[in-house]
């Protein structure tokens, strides 16, 4: 302190030292924790929880369960992390502009004021942080109990958000040391959000010219932290089954030929027509049964009305032929004696029918003997095709037109549904896997030092603005 | 590049013909309007500077400046487009474009605003300035019908003849100013703000800072603490100011205008929290506590110690805002306004603590606009004055009675009203007294 002597002149006091940067740290980091009671600081910390609980509510039956909830789940905290931190911090410094100056001019070192609003913002997104994951714990999401870095995810995720929202909170505080006013930082604010969520890359497919441009979005890493944290990579993908199940009553199919079938349903390589084939079948029955279906259809009654050429039939049952040669004396003794009875000639006088000769040898009678003879045998599904396939009738109409109609529902009941969600689900996620989202400690420390970094460098750029405080126009 | 030129060339896609016609009508029309506004007419050929010239005419300089950077920028955006192949750049640079011509358009618009109103006609000739600027240039230009009521005037170094020169020698104790002159340099021109002010002021006097608005009186106070540092040597008590700043600055308190305090902390926090900044390291948090406790009894805050600064009175808070510098007791005190937005008691009030306070062997500088009522608290008074080319100068330095007899009026408003322009209400009479005062000075 300056002194006045005995003559009222004063001592030359100004060769003492005054406080250093760390004491002047701790000067305004009192200051700034009294104004988190009177300015109304604490504010937020509940709107924290709030905006917590409000996406907790939308995201909890997808987050940790799926990957299209990791993703949604993902960029929704990144959100919230993004815009706490934001908010924290953007009328900080802009709203005291002119005192910073007066406090400068006075002997305040700047980079003491921005250490200290430094630590005063890592206090209060710290506490936002743990209070997001545990409100979100609270509204039922799930999270898997083990986490990469520390026994519990959910440690490691209120890390993450940590520093995902100080990222933020130092833009913002570099915002704020550059708007003059908090108007113009309030302005500019919607444009910074809207940049860095439009730009994180996840959510939004960008085009290739804009993808450098997400490098320098805290979002981009936030939001492959979070979801490789989600372990993204190795959830199932429901999007593919629950659109299936929304198409059940959808009717499909088309025109194909019999040709394009039977090749179709002869490929055991394809999974789907594999787990067709493989089906079983119960092929078995009784003579009788056969014998009830074989009667009662129309072409046995056509086949009763049939002329039969006598000639082959004693050819197969008396052997020789209509000549004698290598007959035997008694077999073309009973042919002459055949030929020439009522027993071959049908009763108009003329050709004797398929139906004639079954009435009079009673053959039908026979069948009834042996009516509960099981035959037949259990199959698949695949070994019915393959024998239709390879048979000369289903060869020759290879080229014939067939129109299929079915629905969705009825194909996914033919190969199971069960079997259909499990293909649907594991090859929808296999194909969807992003590199950058694999669960691995590289990556996820990766993105810590890259949001860290960001949060560094803008902490630099704060306290360079702020230097040039004193060219402010008065 | 003009604003219908970037138009065509969005929407026609341009025509070089058309082009060097309307480039012909600019530079013959800005050539003839600039000299009739008093500028060099030579200017009309130099593009993006132009345009700065033209705000100029139109007493719109800082519009001028940013239509120069845009047109610049336009410039340069066409020039972009011309060499990128893809897209995604033509996109960028396109929209970046647009934004560039819509932003200058309304700048142009203030611009010309302040043409017609220099000129004297109609705003309706905004509109063909802005989409025809190369016929409406010629008709302006030729045209005797437009006259401008005034002429821009080139800014050039002070020039009147008779300076005061000399430097005055530094004392060991006391404030020595030798500022020989302050400029800025604004759009890559040189202004003079200060020019040739020297003075001594003893310990124990309290010095009034007088001054028509724009004289530069903060100017004057920002040189003399060292936070803008000007061309000159100031010494405090022996000590340089400028070359030992950051030690010295605690012996200087400026209380500024408003009260910059931070209104959600309490009295005592507020000023606890500005002994740590200004006191030294040497003394004890006892001794500080002591001096925070005799600074707020002897500017009568013990009762509101605990209240919120923005609970505070109007007076309160001013004394609050000197109280924060005084904690370190200065050497030098100098306070812009102290008593504005106070009545005449409080006012007074004011002024007596800081009587007491240069009673103390400190040099309390004031800047107020009512000093009529506290003249008697005061021992010396700096007179600034705006010469003919607006530079900041001494008009007078010295005791209040002396004062009086050298203006020859009796009242200190009455000598700001002397020396003010006459287009301010004021006499206009300070070119006189800058040239007295330094023939005085000359011996």
């Amino acid at each position: 302190m300056a002194e006045v002597n005995a003559e009222g002149r004063r001592r030359h006091s100004y060769r003492m030292r005054h406080r250093g940067r760390l004491a002047q740290v701790r000067i305004y980091l009192g200051k700034m924790l009294r104004m988190f009671v009177y300015e109304n600081d604490w504010k937020v910390l509940p709107m924290a929880a709030l905006i917590a609980a409000l996406v907790a509510m939308v995201v909890r039956k997808k987050f940790f369960l799926n990957m299209e909830g990791d993703l949604m789940g993902a960029f929704a905290l990144t959100c919230v992390a993004i815009w706490n931190g934001c908010f924290n911090s953007i009328q900080a410094i802009c709203r005291e502009r002119p005192i910073i100056k007066r406090e400068h001019r006075s002997g305040m070192h700047i980079s003491s004021y921005v250490c200290a609003h430094m630590i005063y913002q890592a206090l209060l997104c710290l506490a936002q942080s743990i209070l997001t994951v545990v409100v979100f714990r609270y509204v039922g999401v799930q999270f898997p109990a083990k986490g990469l870095f520390t026994p519990w995810l959910i440690v490691d995720l209120a890390f993450t958000l940590f520093l995902i929202s100080y990222a933020s909170d130092m833009l913002s505080l570099w915002i704020s040391s550059l708007a003059h006013t908090t108007t113009t930082a309030m302005t500019v604010m919607p444009f910074v959000l809207i940049f860095q969520l439009v730009f994180s890359g996840g959510i939004f497919s960008l085009p290739a010219w804009s993808e450098s441009i997400s490098q320098f979005t805290i979002s981009n890493y936030a939001l492959k932290c979070i979801a490789a944290q989600a372990d993204y990579n190795n959830a199932p993908m429901d999007t593919a089954w629950s659109t299936l199940v929304k198409l059940k009553d959808k009717e499909i199919g088309g025109t194909a030929t019999v040709g394009q079938i039977l090749d179709y349903l002869s490929n055991g390589d394809n999974q789907l027509v594999a787990a067709i084939r493989s089906r079983e079948v119960d092929a078995t029955t009784t003579v009788g049964n056969a014998w009830s279906m074989i009667s009662s259809s129309a072409a046995y009654q056509q086949f009763r009305e049939q002329p039969v050429e006598v000639g082959p039939l004693m050819d197969a049952l008396i052997g020789g032929n209509a000549e004698g040669a290598s007959a035997s004396p008694e077999a073309a003794l009973v042919r002459t004696f055949l030929e020439n009875s009522q027993l071959l000639r049908g009763a108009d006088g003329g050709p004797v029918k398929a139906g004639e000769l079954i009435d009079r040898f009673e053959l039908e009678s026979m069948i009834e003997d042996v009516k509960d003879v099981v035959i037949g045998r259990q199959t698949t599904v695949g070994e019915l095709i393959d024998i239709i396939a390879v048979s000369p009738d289903a060869q020759s109409r290879r080229g014939e037109n067939v129109t299929v109609r079915t629905t969705v529902g009825r194909l996914m009941e033919l190969v199971g549904e069960e079997k259909i969600k499990d293909l649907v689900r594991t090859q929808t996620a296999a194909v969807s896997r992003v590199e950058a989202y694999e669960r691995t400690e590289d990556n996820i420390l990766s993105y810590w030092f890259s949001i860290i970094f960001f949060t560094l460098i803008y902490a630099l750029f704060t306290v360079i603005t702020l230097e040039f405080i004193d060219k402010d126009k008065r | 590049m003009t604003v219908l030129q970037a138009l065509l060339l969005i929407f026609f896609n341009g025509d070089e013909v058309e082009n060097i016609l309307m480039s012909v009508g600019v530079w013959l029309g800005f050539w003839f309007l600039f000299q009739k506004s008093g500028v060099k007419g030579w200017w009309a050929f130099c593009p993006w500077a132009r345009e700065y010239m033209l705000a100029r005419c139109a007493g719109r300089e800082p519009e001028g400046r940013v239509t120069s950077v845009l047109a610049f920028m336009m410039t340069a955006c066409t020039i972009a487009l011309e060499f990128i192949k893809n897209d995604a750049g033509g996109v960028i640079f396109g929209l970046f474009f647009t934004i560039l011509l819509f932003t200058r358009l309304i700048y142009e618009i203030r611009v010309y605003n302040g043409l017609t109103e220099v000129y004297g006609v109609s705003k309706w000739w905004i509109i063909p300035w802005l989409f025809a600027d190369f016929l409406v240039a010629p008709i302006w230009g030729l045209s005797k019908k437009f006259q401008p009521e005034w002429k821009a005037e080139e800014i050039q170094r002070a020039s009147l003849a008779t300076i005061q020169g000399h430097n005055i020698e530094g004392m060991k104790e006391g404030l020595t100013v030798n500022l020989d002159e302050r400029t800025a340099t604004e759009f890559f021109q040189k202004k003079y703000l200060l020019y040739d002010i020297h003075m001594y002021i003893k310990p124990g006097h309290m010095v009034l800072l007088l001054g028509g608005s724009g004289a530069g009186k903060t100017t004057f106070l920002n040189a003399v603490n060292g936070y803008e540092k000007a061309k000159a040597k100031v010494t405090l008590n022996g000590g340089n100011i400028y070359s030992e700043y950051k030690k010295m600055q605690y012996e200087v308190g400026f209380v500024p205008q408003q009260e910059l305090m931070r209104g959600k902390d309490t009295v005592y926090h507020t000023l606890m929290d500005a002994s740590l900044l200004r006191v030294p390291l040497g003394v004890s948090r006892a001794q500080r506590r002591a001096r925070v406790e005799e600074v707020m009894k002897i500017f009568g805050l013990e009762p509101v110690k605990n209240n919120l600064v923005e609970k505070l009175s109007g007076g309160q808070k001013k004394r609050a805002s000197i109280a924060m510098e005084f904690i370190s007791n200065p050497s030098l005190f100098i306070l812009d306004e102290p008593d504005s937005g106070l009545d005449g008691v409080m006012a007074r009030e004011l002024m007596e603590q800081l009587r007491a306070i240069a009673n103390q062997g400190k040099i309390v500088i004031v800047i107020t606009h009512t000093p009529d009522r506290v003249i008697d608290l005061f021992d010396d008074v700096i007179v600034l004055a705006k010469d003919k080319n607006r530079t900041g100068r001494l008009a007078f330095f010295g005791p209040i009675e002396e004062a009086r007899a050298f203006f020859g009026k009796e009242k200190m408003e009455e000598v700001v009203m002397a020396i003010n322009r006459k287009e301010e209400g004021g006499e206009g009479r300070a070119d006189e007294f800058i040239e007295r005062y330094a023939e005085v000075q000359n011996g």
